[in-house]
C-alpha cells in the first residue's frame, strides 16, 4: 500500500515539476540570445569604450613631481612612468592588459551569440551591424594590446617577432598563442575590413562604432604599420564620409570643461568615443603636460585656453567635455594622417591643404596664417608637430614615438629625472614593449617580453 | 481508505469472537519521570507478533489469547513482561537499566531516531546544557559543548562542523527549524523557545538533507509541551552587563609620532598634491599650522607650541568617553503550558532588549511562539499547528569610523572640548573653502561628530514569522502517513533619515550649489532632510508528504522506515529607494532631475545627482524525493540506507543536469551484547561505521553565459548588459563523500562514558575560482575544478568523578579536523598566496596539497644593521630587491607555516554541585593554527594612513636591529618594501591557545526555602563570559583569534533567575 501511494504522489510532483524549475533564480539575469541582449553587452561603454594608457604615462606628454608620483596607489603607474624593468612587482593588476581582452571576450560572445541567431528581413540590418561593431570592438582591443605588448610593426621583422595572444572564441578553456605580429596585424586589419562592410553610415551614440570610425581605424592602424599609401585611402574614406570640424572660436572658454560633450553628439568632429583608463595618474592635481609643448602653442592659439587651464596648465581640451580623457578616433586625426602621408609620398600640395583645413579652425578668427612650407622635411616636421599639438592625450603619442623612433630622423631620447640620478629611455629600447602581467604567464603558458 | 480501516476493524471485531482474540491496548512510560517512550517494542512473547509505541507511548495489539504475556522492551531500560489476562487501558512503566547510557533522541529534521540506534554522526544539545549560557542568540550555544563544531571567532567565515569541504560555494551549515530549512536571519530565533539541537555531521546523519547537506546541517527543535501535564507558567529574566572595549588593545600611533610626521613629510611637499588640489580637500590641522608656517602667518615657536598642545592628544580617550559604552543586554522569557489527554499548547512571549558597546546601536527583539497539537480518533490523527513570530528592531546611529579624506582621522582628533563641547573635525573639504562657501550663502559645511550621532536616525527592523500545520494519520499498526506545510514571512525594512541638518545632507546640498553671476545661489538639489529607504520580503512556501513505517516482530526484528517528497520554493522581492529634498512632518520631498549634469561647487565638474533607486526579485525553487529506512535485530546488529534526489532550478543548466542523487549506508554494532563480550568494566560497547555521499549548491555559477541587464550607461542613457558568468558547459553540482567510524561506550554506572568517531572527507568536483588567465577576458572564472580532502576525529568523555550529596563532572570534548586541497590547477604569484587565506582575506587561495586557509610568508633575515631595511631572501642569498622578491619567489619557495584555521579543538566543562549550588566552568582550546599580525605599513606617507603603532618600536640607528623587526622609515615609499615585511616571516606566530570561556553559578532553592509562594521551583544563577586567554603558545598581546579586531569581545556578566509557578 505505501508503494502505491508513493508512486502516485510521485507522479503528481512529477508533472508539475518541470515548468516550476524552469523558473529563473533572478529576474535580472539573462542568457544572451536575442539581438537586444548582444546589443546591450556591446552597449557597455564602461567596459567596451575604455583604451589602455600606460603609454601616455610612459610617453613625453606629461610631467609628474616626485610627491605627485609618491601619492599614487598602483605601482604600475610609478614604474611606467620611470620605465622600469620590473612593472607590476608582483601585484596583477594590470588594466592596460584586462581591459582590451575583457573588450576581446564581451566581442567573441557577441560574435557566437550572432552565429546562432537567423535574422528575418527586418532584423538584418542590426544584426549587420552588431556583427561589424564586434568586429571592430575586437580589432580595436588587439589593436591596443599590439601597441603595448608588441613591438612596433616593421614589416621586415613582422614575421619574425611576436604578436599578441588572439582570442577568437567566448569559451574559456581554449588558450591562444602568441603568434607572430604580422598575424597580429593581418587579423585587425581582416575584421576591420569585414566591419566596414557591416556598419551602417551613422549610429546613434558616438561610443557605438559606425563605417567612417571602422575606415579611421583602419588608417590608425596602416599609419602605424608605416603604411602611407594605404592609410591615406582610409582616412579619405573616413572623412568622404563624416569631414566636419569643430570651430574652436565657438567654444566657450570659461567652463571647466570648455569642449564640447561628444556622447551628445555636439562635437561634429568625433567618429567614435572612448576614453583612457582612469588611472590615478590624470587625476593627481601635480599633474603637469610638457611645458615645451605647451608653450608652442601661439597667442593667437584658441587651443592654448580650450586646452589648458589658466594658472594650473592643466589639460582640460578632452573631447569628451567630462573628466574622462578622450582617446577615440575623429576627423582631426584623419586630416592629419591624410596630411602626413601626402607629405611622405611627395604630395605636398594636398599635405598642406588638410592642413591649413584643419588650422583654420583652431586659431582666432581671421588671425590664421595659412602654412606655405613646402620643403618636404620641413613640411613633414611641421606636420608632426601639429599631430602632437592636436592630438595631445589622446592615446597616440606612445604609437607615434615607436614609428618615429625606427626614422633617424625623428627618432628621440625620453630623459626623467626624479632625484639626482638621470633616467632616459632612447629610441628602439627594449622598453618600449610592456611585460605582460605575471598570472598570464603562469596561467596562459605563453612568453614573456624582455625589457 | 476509510473501508480498508473499516474491514480491518470488522475483522479484528470478527475474529476476537472466533478465535478468543484480545485487543489490549496501553502507555509504556519511564518510570523515573514518567514520560512516554515513543518507539518502545511491545511484543507478545513466542509469537511473531508485536507493535511500536507512538510518539505518546500509546500502542494497541492484538493477543491470541489471555494466557499471553507481553513483552515490553525499549533501549535503556529494563524489559518488563506483563501478563495479557488484565483488562483496561494498561500504564506499564519502565525502570532505567543501569548499565545503558541514558536516552538521547536526536531529530533530523525528518525523523526521531534514538540515539542508540542511529548509525551515524549526531551530536545533541538539550535545553539544560543550552540554558548554561546567556546569549541573544540561539547559535553561539552550541559552540564548545557539542564535538566537530567550530565558530572560527573573529575571521569571515565563523561555523564549521568538521571543517570546510568546499571552497567557494556556500560553507555554511544548513540550519532546520522544525522540520524546515531556515534561511532568514537566526538571531530573529529566541533562544529561550529552543528545547534541543541535533547536529549531523557525517553523510549518513544528513544525506536526508541531500544536496544542501555537505556542510552538516543543525536541527533546532522548539519546545511542544507535554500531554496531562497541569498549566504551568514559567519565567526567565536575565541582564547582561559588558565591560567597555579596550581601545588600548591594539597599538597605535601617538598623536606626537602623527605629528612629526606630518612635519617631515610637509617638508619634502608630499602635502602639496591635497594642497593644490581640484578638490579642496581637507588638511589635518597640523598640515594646516605648517602652511600658515610657511606662508610666514606663524612664527616658528607658536607653530612648535601649538603643534605640541594639538598633538597631546589621545582620539582614544574622546572614543572611550563619547562613542562606546558598556553594554547592557536584557533578556526576558515567559512561558505557558498546559497538556490534556488529547491536546498540549505551548505559548511562549520573549523581549530582549540590548544596549551596543557602540552608542547610538541598539537591538530589541519580540517574540512568539505558539503551539498547538491536538490527538484524535483513538491518537490515530494527530494535528499540530503552530506560529512562529519575532520581530527584531537594530538602531545603526552610531559609529567609530572617523575619516579625514578616506583615511582614518588623525590620533590627535577631539570630539569635544574639555567642557564637553562638540567639536569640529575636518573631513573633506577644507576649512578656507567652508569660510568661502559660508560667506556665499551656502550651508553651514563643519562636520561635527557629536552632533551627527545625536541627528542619526537609521533603523533596520524584521519581522519573520512562520506558520506550521502538521498532519499525520496512522494506519493500521505500523504505517502512518503525515503532511507538513510551512508558510514563511520574513520582512526587512531599513530607514535610514539623513536629517537636514546632518553633514550628509549639508555636504550633499552644497556640492550642488552653483553661485550665479549677481551672487545669487541655484541649488540644484533642494535642501531638505535625505530618506533612504529599503524594503524585502522573502516569502516561502514548503511542504512535504511523508509515509513512516515502523514494526518489530518476532522480538528481534524491526524496521523503521521513511519515504517522502518535498518541494519549497522562497521568493524574495527587494526595493530601495532614496528621496531628496524630503521634509519629515509633512512626509513630502521634492523630486529631482537625475538626467541632467550639475557642476560641482567646488571643482566645476559635471556630475548628476546620484539615483539610489533600485529593485530585484530572485526566487529558489527545490523539489526532492527521499527515503531512509533501518533495520535492527536484536536491538543488536542495525543496518541503514538513505537516498536522496534533489531538484532545483538552478540557472541555465539543462532540466536533465538539474538533479543529483546522493546515499548513504551505514551499519552498528552493539558489541556488548554479544554472549563472547566479556569485559566487565565496560558493559556497554558499541561500534558504528557509515559511509556516503552529501552534495553542495552553488548557485552564483551556470553553465550558460549570463549577463545581468538592467543597467543603464550614465553616459549615454543606453541600456548595457555585464556578463556575469562566461559559458560553462560542464558544469556539475558538488559532491562530498564521508565516512565515519565511531565506539561508543561506558563503563559501569556510567561514571565514564562517551564516544570516539574517525571521519575522513572528500570534495569531489568542488566549484574553484580560478584565476584564469586574463586575456580570457574575465577577472576569475568558477568551475568544477577543484577537489579536497579531510579527516579527524571527535572525542567526547563525560565522567562523574564524584557523586553524592557534593557531585562532581567533567566533560571533556577533543575534535580534530584537518582539510588540504587535493587537486587545484591554478597557481597565483606568491604574494597572492601570502594576502590570501588567513583572517585578512575574505577569501580562500587555495595551492594544491595545502590547506584550504594556510598562512605562507617570505622569508625573512631580521633588519639591515645600516639602514634598518628588512632583509629577504633572493636567489640563494639575502637581498633587498624588494620587487624582485615579490615577482619572482615562487609560491612553494613560500615558507608554510601551517593551517590558518584551528585543526585541533576542545572544551573542558567541569561542573559541581552541592545541594541547590551547582559551578560550572569551561575552559576551550584551540592549536595547530598560524595567524599573522598586523604592523606598520609605511605606503607613500611614512605610515599615516596605517597609524599602527609599531612605528614606536621601529629601527632609528644602527644597533636597533637586535631589539625589533619593525623597519625603519623608508626614503621613499615602495610599496614592494611594506608588502615584504607585512607578508614576511617577521608577524607570523603560533596561534595556539586556552581560554576561559565562562563560568556559571547557580543556586536552587529547594520547596522548603520556598515556602508558601506559588512557586514550583526558582533559581537565581550568575555567568560570566570571554573572560580571557590564559595561555598562549605565542609571544604577544594580542589575542590569537582576534588579531586584526580593533578591540576583542569585552568580558560580560549576566545575573538572572528562572521561577516555574
Amino acid at each position: 500500500m505505501k508503494k502505491r501511494y508513493l508512486a502516485m504522489l510521485m507522479a503528481l510532483v512529477n508533472l508539475g515539476c518541470q515548468d516550476y524549475l524552469q523558473q529563473k533564480p533572478d529576474k535580472a539575469l539573462v542568457v544572451p540570445t536575442s539581438l537586444a541582449d548582444m546589443n546591450d553587452l556591446l552597449n557597455n561603454s564602461a567596459y567596451m569604450n575604455d583604451v589602455p594608457a600606460l603609454g601616455v604615462l610612459g610617453g613625453d606628454e606629461y610631467y609628474m613631481p616626485q610627491s605627485g608620483l609618491d601619492a599614487l596607489t598602483n605601482q604600475i603607474e610609478r614604474n611606467t612612468y620611470f620605465w622600469a624593468k620590473d612593472l607590476y612587482e608582483g601585484t596583477t593588476f594590470a588594466p592596460d592588459w584586462t581591459t582590451p581582452y575583457r573588450q576581446v571576450f564581451y566581442a567573441n560572445v557577441v560574435l557566437e551569440g550572432l552565429e546562432k541567431i537567423t535574422p528575418q528581413q527586418t532584423q538584418r540590418a542590426e544584426w549587420d551591424r552588431l556583427k561589424g561593431s564586434a568586429l571592430f570592438f575586437r580589432a580595436w582591443a588587439f589593436y591596443h594590446l599590439a601597441q603595448g605588448f608588441a613591438a612596433a610593426y616593421d614589416q621586415a621583422t613582422a614575421e619574425k617577432l611576436l604578436g599578441i595572444p588572439l582570442k577568437l572564441q567566448a569559451d574559456i578553456n581554449t588558450k591562444a598563442p602568441r603568434g607572430t605580429l604580422q598575424q597580429t596585424y593581418e587579423r585587425i586589419n581582416q575584421d576591420l575590413a569585414l566591419a566596414t562592410r557591416l556598419l551602417p553610415v551613422k549610429t546613434a551614440v558616438p561610443t557605438q562604432p559606425a563605417k567612417p570610425a571602422a575606415y579611421g581605424l583602419l588608417a590608425r592602424v596602416h599609419h602605424s604599420m608605416e603604411a602611407y599609401p594605404v592609410a591615406a585611402l582610409y582616412a579619405d574614406s573616413a572623412l568622404a564620409l563624416k569631414d566636419q570640424l569643430l570651430d574652436y572660436g565657438t567654444v566657450d572658454s570659461t567652463l571647466a570643461r570648455p569642449m564640447p560633450r561628444s556622447i551628445l553628439n555636439a562635437n561634429p568632429e568625433v567618429l567614435f568615443q572612448a576614453t583612457l583608463v582612469k588611472y590615478g595618474f590624470f587625476s593627481s592635481s601635480l599633474i603637469y603636460p610638457d611645458t615645451v609643448l605647451a608653450r608652442s602653442f601661439e597667442a593667437n592659439d584658441l587651443r592654448r585656453s580650450l586646452f589648458f587651464q589658466k594658472g594650473t596648465g592643466r589639460f582640460i581640451g578632452t573631447y569628451t567635455g567630462t573628466a574622462a580623457l578622450f582617446a577615440g578616433l575623429a576627423t582631426d586625426e584623419m586630416l592629419l594622417i591624410r596630411s602626413e602621408c601626402a607629405a611622405r609620398l611627395g604630395q605636398e600640395s594636398k599635405a598642406l591643404g588638410d592642413l591649413n583645413k584643419l588650422l583654420v579652425t583652431r586659431y582666432k578668427k581671421g588671425t590664421y596664417k595659412p602654412v606655405t612650407e613646402t620643403r618636404p622635411l620641413q613640411l613633414l616636421e611641421l606636420i608632426l608637430l601639429e599631430r602632437r599639438k592636436q592630438l595631445f592625450s589622446r592615446g597616440v603619442r606612445w604609437t607615434d614615438l615607436r614609428r618615429l623612433n625606427k626614422d633617424p630622423r625623428f627618432a628621440k631620447t625620453l630623459y626623467r629625472k626624479p632625484s639626482a640620478e638621470l633616467l632616459e629611455l632612447s629610441a628602439n629600447d627594449s622598453r618600449y614593449v610592456l611585460s605582460i602581467p605575471e598570472n598570464e604567464i603562469l596561467g596562459g603558458g605563453i612568453e614573456q617580453n624582455v625589457r | 481508505m476509510k473501508k480498508t480501516i473499516l474491514l480491518s476493524i470488522l475483522l479484528s471485531v470478527l475474529t476476537g469472537y472466533v478465535f478468543a482474540q484480545k485487543r489490549m491496548e496501553g502507555t509504556v512510560l519511564s518510570a523515573s519521570d514518567e514520560q512516554p517512550l515513543a518507539g518502545a517494542v511491545v511484543s507478545v512473547k513466542d509469537k511473531q507478533s508485536g507493535t511500536v509505541c507512538d510518539e505518546n507511548g500509546k500502542f494497541s495489539l492484538t493477543v491470541p489469547d489471555t494466557a499471553a504475556t507481553l513483552v515490553i522492551s525499549y533501549i535503556g531500560y529494563l524489559t518488563r513482561q506483563v501478563k495479557a489476562s488484565r483488562s483496561g487501558p494498561l500504564t506499564i512503566a519502565l525502570e532505567p537499566n543501569p548499565s545503558e547510557l541514558s536516552e538521547v533522541v536526536v531529530s533530523t529534521g525528518y525523523q526521531q531516531i534514538p540515539a542508540e540506534r542511529a548509525t551515524g554522526s549526531f551530536a545533541f544539545a538539550d535545553n539544560k546544557l543550552l540554558s548554561r549560557r546567556v546569549s541573544p542568540d540561539v547559535l553561539t550555544r552550541i559552540s564548545d559543548v557539542v564535538p566537530g563544531v567550530i565558530f572560527n571567532k573573529g575571521r569571515s567565515s565563523a561555523l564549521r562542523i568538521r571543517g570546510q569541504s568546499t571552497i567557494f560555494a556556500q560553507a555554511d551549515p544548513l540550519i532546520v527549524i522544525d522540520n524546515f530549512p531556515y534561511e532568514g536571519d537566526i538571531n530573529s530565533i529566541n533562544p529561550n523557545d529552543i528545547e534541543s539541537i541535533t547536529v549531523l555531521k557525517d553523510a549518513a546523519a544528513a544525506s536526508i538533507w541531500g544536496a544542501r547537506a555537505g556542510n552538516g546541517v543543525i536541527v533546532i527543535t522548539t519546545k511542544k509541551g507535554s500531554f496531562k501535564k497541569p498549566v504551568q507558567l514559567s519565567f526567565n529574566s536575565n541582564v547582561t552587563l559588558g565591560a567597555s572595549p579596550d581601545l588600548y588593545y591594539q597599538p597605535l600611533m601617538s598623536g606626537a609620532e602623527y605629528a612629526g610626521i606630518e612635519t617631515s613629510l610637509f617638508k619634502t611637499g608630499y602635502f602639496k598634491a591635497d594642497e593644490t588640489s581640484v578638490n579642496k580637500v581637507a588638511l589635518s590641522p597640523v598640515v594646516e599650522l605648517l602652511i600658515k608656517n610657511r606662508d610666514g602667518q606663524l612664527s616658528d615657536s607658536e607653530l612648535t607650541s601649538q603643534i605640541a598642545a594639538l598633538s597631546a592628544h589621545d582620539f582614544r580617550r574622546d572614543l572611550s568617553r563619547y562613542v562606546y559604552r558598556r553594554s547592557v543586554n536584557q533578556q526576558y522569557a515567559l512561558s505557558l503550558s498546559s497538556g490534556t489527554e488529547h491536546q498540549k499548547l505551548l505559548v511562549s512571549l520573549g523581549h530582549d532588549r540590548n544596549l551596543n558597546p557602540l552608542v547610538g546601536n541598539a537591538y530589541q527583539r519580540t517574540s512568539l511562539h505558539v503551539n498547538n497539537t491536538l490527538q484524535l480518533l483513538e491518537n490515530r490523527l494527530r494535528i499540530t499547528a503552530g506560529l512562529y513570530y519575532s520581530n527584531s528592531s537594530q538602531d545603526n546611529n552610531g559609529t567609530d569610523r572617523f575619516m579625514l579624506n578616506n583615511n582614518l582621522i588623525y590620533p590627535y582628533a577631539r570630539l569635544a572640548d574639555e567642557a564637553g563641547k562638540p567639536l569640529a573635525l575636518p573631513r573633506d573639504v577644507r576649512s578656507s573653502v567652508i569660510s568661502q562657501a559660508s560667506a556665499q550663502g551656502l550651508l553651514p559645511w563643519e562636520y561635527v561628530p557629536l552632533d551627527e550621532l545625536e541627528l542619526a536616525d537609521n533603523r533596520s527592523t524584521l519581522t519573520d514569522y512562520r506558520l506550521n500545520a502538521d498532519v499525520s494519520y496512522r494506519v493500521g499498526q505500523a504505517l502512518t502517513f503525515q503532511g507538513l506545510y510551512q508558510y514563511g514571512v520574513e520582512n526587512n525594512s531599513s530607514r535610514n533619515m539623513q536629517s537636514r541638518q546632518s553633514y550628509f545632507a549639508r555636504d550633499f546640498v552644497n556640492r550642488f550649489t552653483q553661485v550665479n553671476a549677481d551672487g545669487s545661489l541655484t541649488r540644484n538639489l533642494p535642501y531638505g532632510d535625505i530618506l533612504d529607504q529599503g524594503e524585502s520580503a522573502a516569502l516561502s512556501h514548503s511542504a512535504r508528504l511523508q509515509g513512516s513505517y515502523a514494526k518489530s516482530w518476532k522480538q528481534h526484528h524491526r524496521i523503521d522506515a521513511i519515504a517522502g517528497s518535498e518541494i519549497r520554493s522562497r521568493a524574495r522581492k527587494a526595493n530601495s529607494t532614496r528621496h531628496y529634498g524630503y521634509n519629515d512632518d509633512y512626509a513630502s520631498f521634492i523630486p529631482v532631475d537625475y538626467v541632467r549634469q550639475f557642476p560641482n561647487y567646488i571643482n566645476g565638474f559635471n556630475s548628476v545627482i546620484p539615483n539610489m533607486d533600485s529593485f530585484s526579485e530572485t526566487f529558489d525553487r527545490f523539489v526532492s524525493f527521499y527515503g531512509n529506512a533501518a533495520y535492527s535485530f536484536k536491538n543488536r546488529y542495525t543496518l541503514s540506507a538513505s537516498g536522496r534526489l534533489d531538484k532545483s532550478n538552478l540557472f541555465g543548466v539543462a532540466t536533465n543536469q538539474k538533479g543529483v542523487p546522493l546515499f548513504s549506508v551505514g551499519s552498528s554494532w552493539e558489541i556488548s551484547q554479544e554472549k563472547f563480550y566479556q569485559w566487565k568494566a565496560m558493559p556497554y560497547l558499541r561500534v558504528r561505521a557509515t559511509a556516503g555521499y552529501n552534495g553542495n549548491i552553488d548557485k552564483t555559477v551556470s553553465a550558460y553565459t549570463t549577463a545581468r541587464s538592467g543597467y543603464t550607461d550614465i553616459e549615454s542613457g543606453l541600456p548595457y548588459a555585464q556578463i556575469v558568468n562566461p559559458p560553462n558547459p560542464k558544469l556539475r553540482w558538488e559532491k562530498i563523500r564521508m565516512i565515519n567510524v565511531g565506539v561508543d561506550f561506558a563503563n559501569i554506572n556510567r561514571r565514564l562514558s562517551g564516544s570516539v568517531e574517525y571521519f575522513s572527507k572528500k570534495g569531489i568536483d568542488l566549484i574553484g575560482s580560478a584565476q584564469v588567465p586574463p586575456s580570457v577576458g574575465v577577472s576569475t572564472f568558477r568551475g568544477n575544478n577543484a577537489a579536497t580532502k579531510g579527516s579527524g576525529f571527535d572525542l567526547v568523555l563525560n565522567s562523574q568523578n564524584i557523586t553524592g550529596v557534593f557531585q562532581w563532572d567533567t566533560h571533556l570534548l577533543v575534535s580534530h579536523a584537518k582539510d588540504q586541497v587535493s587537486h587545484y590547477d591554478i597557481k597565483a604569484t606568491s604574494l597572492a598566496y601570502t594576502q590570501g587565506g588567513d583572517n585578512m582575506s575574505s577569501g580562500a587561495l587555495p595551492m594544491e596539497g595545502r590547506p584550504l586557509m594556510a598562512v605562507y610568508a617570505y622569508r625573512f633575515e631580521g633588519l639591515d644593521p645600516e639602514k634598518g631595511n628588512p632583509v629577504g631572501f633572493l636567489n640563494g642569498a639575502p637581498s633587498q630587491a624588494y620587487s624582485s622578491i615579490l615577482s619572482t619567489t615562487k609560491p612553494e619557495d613560500l615558507v608554510y607555516y601551517g593551517p590558518a584555521r584551528p585543526t585541533l579543538f576542545g572544551s573542558v566543562r567541569n561542573q559541581f554541585s552541592y545541594r541547590g549550588f551547582s559551578l560550572s566552568a569551561m575552559l576551550n582550546f584551540r592549536a595547530g593554527y598560524y595567524f599573522r599580525r598586523n604592523s606598520i605599513r609605511y605606503g607613500l606617507n611614512s605610515g599615516l594612513a596605517s597609524q599602527h603603532g609599531d612605528y614606536g618600536m621601529r629601527w632609528q640607528k644602527p644597533g636597533d636591529e637586535t631589539r625589533t623587526n619593525v623597519p625603519s622609515v623608508p626614503q621613499t615609499g615602495l610599496t614592494a618594501r611594506d608588502n615584504f615585511y607585512l607578508f614576511s616571516q617577521a608577524l607570523v606566530q603560533k596561534a595556539d591557545h586556552i581560554r576561559l570561556k565562562d563560568v556559571q553559578l547557580s543556586y536552587d532553592f529547594t520547596r522548603r526555602q520556598l515556602g508558601k509562594l506559588p512557586l514550583r521551583s526558582l533559581q537565581l544563577y550568575a555567568y560570566g563570559d570571554n573572560l580571557g586567554v590564559i595561555w598562549k603558545a605565542a609571544k604577544t598581546s594580542l589575542d590569537p583569534d582576534y588579531a586584526y579586531a580593533v578591540y576583542v569581545p569585552p568580558r560580560t556578566l549576566s545575573i538572572g533567575l528562572r521561577a516555574d509557578f
